[in-house]
């Protein structure tokens, strides 16, 4: 009952202020980047907010139990990145001053239209895949974590997506921002005291025994460790450094930011909470590494249809141990971190379908009031794509390495252009266009043949199927492969391009 | 404290790191709270006035 009452005023609470601004949305503007209007600790806030969601505990956390500390290194190199890229300004300020709405309406004005539109559809197709896992993976917390009958679990979600959908279109970034700002708060409480309640209960010596038990040195160190090294920290550090400049909900803020200052001030303040995304987690994962039995996570993963338990671990943890009333606490806090994440990543995406892939092809302009309903629909059809994508589709594998190809669709390309767009007098539209396609083409054949071709190996006394690219190359050989050549391909591209005399800036 | 002094001395890179994190979301949380509401109150302001600039600048039915 009081679980209950902290969960249904939390989502009340929500609702209502999501609700409420749509008073203030007149313009498309509005809508998709707040009028410009933000201001340093609200990005703060609403970034920290949107880029933890269920899902990001339940990676981190399977992170922290397969790998121990190890498993934290993304969250330290994406901090490194987000205060790198925000204290220098690398491509952001271009990007903020050039006062555009989307990064692939500032390609257009040094690679065309045709790439723009390329551009959007290449973004779509990766966001649309990454964010298809979430709604998942966020309902199977639910269920392992608070015991929710599994027959109601789509009922729940497509309910919570429902009301989501509801605020964000109505409200736009502006509703994201407000509502984004009451999740963050009520989400690191909740971190807060479990945290602190998982420290208290097991011990710090306890963890770090654990860690040693399992993974010796390698639990501590990424370099020494088995399966990760130096590939692992080199495709993590790419694919943060790539996140921080392209991904879309982090550059939405930088574009509704005030002016470039607030935007890299955004950046660098939010850094460090990137780092407490990944480690605090992480820390959850160890504790159940060190408690509980793997025989009941398998037991867990054929309940969902899942080859690989150890996603449930930390939510199977939490469930044993968080006494009543805390468990309101996280449920409330857990449900915050996944609203401001779903509410963020639908519009960020429905924006950039509307900007760069509707927009270059029409003939006619649309009305601002026009402009604002497409929108809301495009919202509303992605809802509508996460509800039936994240119902069927099965992981395979770690959820952060999925997360880490489907993204590098778009993020290796979407970097590399971004980059010499601001910085290379010689790229052009040709080289724009093979690094795209090199770069949504390796992760795609990567995760087809993954998914269609397997070798069976033998691990832990128990034989297994395993992709093909997975089991020969690795996915963080693919993730470094696939950035070193769109690399090359947008340098060959460009370079293949015969110069036009008097062309250039 | 026995197990913290114990963590410190033998990994004390991820014990600093995990006793920084929890201090950073119990105390500069707070503050990003307070300054971000403050922040929502003056984006709304400025939209709002910006909204009756655009109400302004209209033209009335009226008008020739």
């Amino acid at each position: 009952m009081l679980d209950g009452s902290i969960v249904g005023t939390y989502l009340l609470a929500t609702m209502v202020a999501g609700i409420l601004v749509r008073r203030y949305v007149a313009r498309v503007d509005h809508f998709l980047v707040a009028g410009r209007q933000m201001d340093v600790y609200l990005g703060i806030a609403s970034l920290a907010a949107t880029e933890f969601g269920i899902v990001t505990c339940m990676y981190t956390a399977q992170a922290g139990y397969t790998r121990g500390f190890s498993g934290a290194i993304p969250g330290i190199c994406n901090a490194i990145a987000m205060f790198a890229v925000g204290y220098s300004g690398f491509c952001v300020k271009r990007l903020r001053d050039a006062g555009v709405m989307t990064i692939p309406e500032l390609f257009e004005k040094r690679y065309g239209r045709f790439v723009r539109w390329l551009s959007g559809v290449v973004i779509v197709l990766g966001g649309l895949l990454n964010m298809g896992v979430f709604l998942r993976v966020a309902g199977q917390f639910l269920v392992v974590c608070c015991g929710m009958d599994l027959r109601y679990l789509e009922l729940a979600m497509t309910l919570l997506l429902a009301g989501v959908a509801i605020y964000t279109t109505l409200g736009g970034m502006l509703s994201v921002l407000v509502t984004d700002y009451l999740q963050f708060v009520v989400m690191s409480v909740g971190l807060l005291v479990i945290s602190i309640l998982i420290l208290a209960k097991f011990g710090w010596a306890d963890l770090a025994e654990a860690v040693h038990r399992h993974y010796g040195s390698g639990g501590f160190n990424p370099f020494v460790a088995r399966g990760l090294g130096w590939p692992f920290v080199l495709s993590n550090m790419l694919t943060n450094t790539a996140a921080v400049l392209t991904w879309q909900t982090c550059i939405a803020r930088l574009l509704a930011a005030r002016d470039s200052n607030t935007g890299r001030k955004v950046y660098t303040g939010t850094a460090s909470f990137f780092v407490c995304r990944w480690v605090i987690p992480g820390l959850w994962g160890i504790a159940a590494l060190a408690v509980v039995r793997p025989e009941v996570l398998s037991t867990i993963a054929s309940q969902f249809g899942e080859k690989d338990g150890s996603l449930f671990a930390m939510p199977y943890l939490l469930g044993t141990i968080v006494p009543t009333g805390l468990m309101g606490l996280l449920v409330a806090a857990m449900l915050a971190a996944e609203m401001s994440t779903d509410s963020s990543y639908m519009l960020t995406w429905a924006g950039v379908i509307y900007n760069d892939i509707i927009l270059p092809v029409k003939r006619t302009a649309w009305s601002e009031k026009k402009g604002v309903l497409v929108n809301r629909l495009l919202v509303g059809m992605i809802g509508v794509f996460l509800l039936f994508w994240g119902l069927w589709y099965k992981l395979e594998g770690n959820l952060w390495e999925y997360l880490q190809t489907t993204g590098t669709i778009y993020l290796a390309s979407m970097s590399v252009l971004l980059i010499a767009c601001c910085y290379w007098r010689r790229a052009n539209d040709w080289g724009a266009i093979a690094a795209i396609a090199v770069g949504a083409t390796l992760p795609v054949v990567a995760l087809s043949l993954n998914l269609f071709m397997k070798v069976r190996v033998t691990a832990s006394g128990q034989v297994i199927e395993e992709g093909i690219v997975r089991h020969y190359i690795g996915d963080h050989f693919v993730n470094i492969g696939t950035y070193a050549a769109v690399a090359m391909a947008m340098v060959l591209g460009s370079l293949l391009k015969p110069m036009v005399k008097g062309a250039g800036r | 404290m026995k197990g913290l002094i114990s963590g410190l001395l033998g990994h004390p890179f991820w014990a600093i790191l995990t006793i920084a994190v929890i201090a950073w979301y119990g105390t500069i949380t707070v503050y990003v709270a307070i300054r971000g509401l403050i922040d929502i109150v003056r984006m709304f302001r400025r939209i709002g006035s910006q909204w009756e600039d655009d109400q302004s600048r209209r033209p009335s039915p009226t008008d020739p």
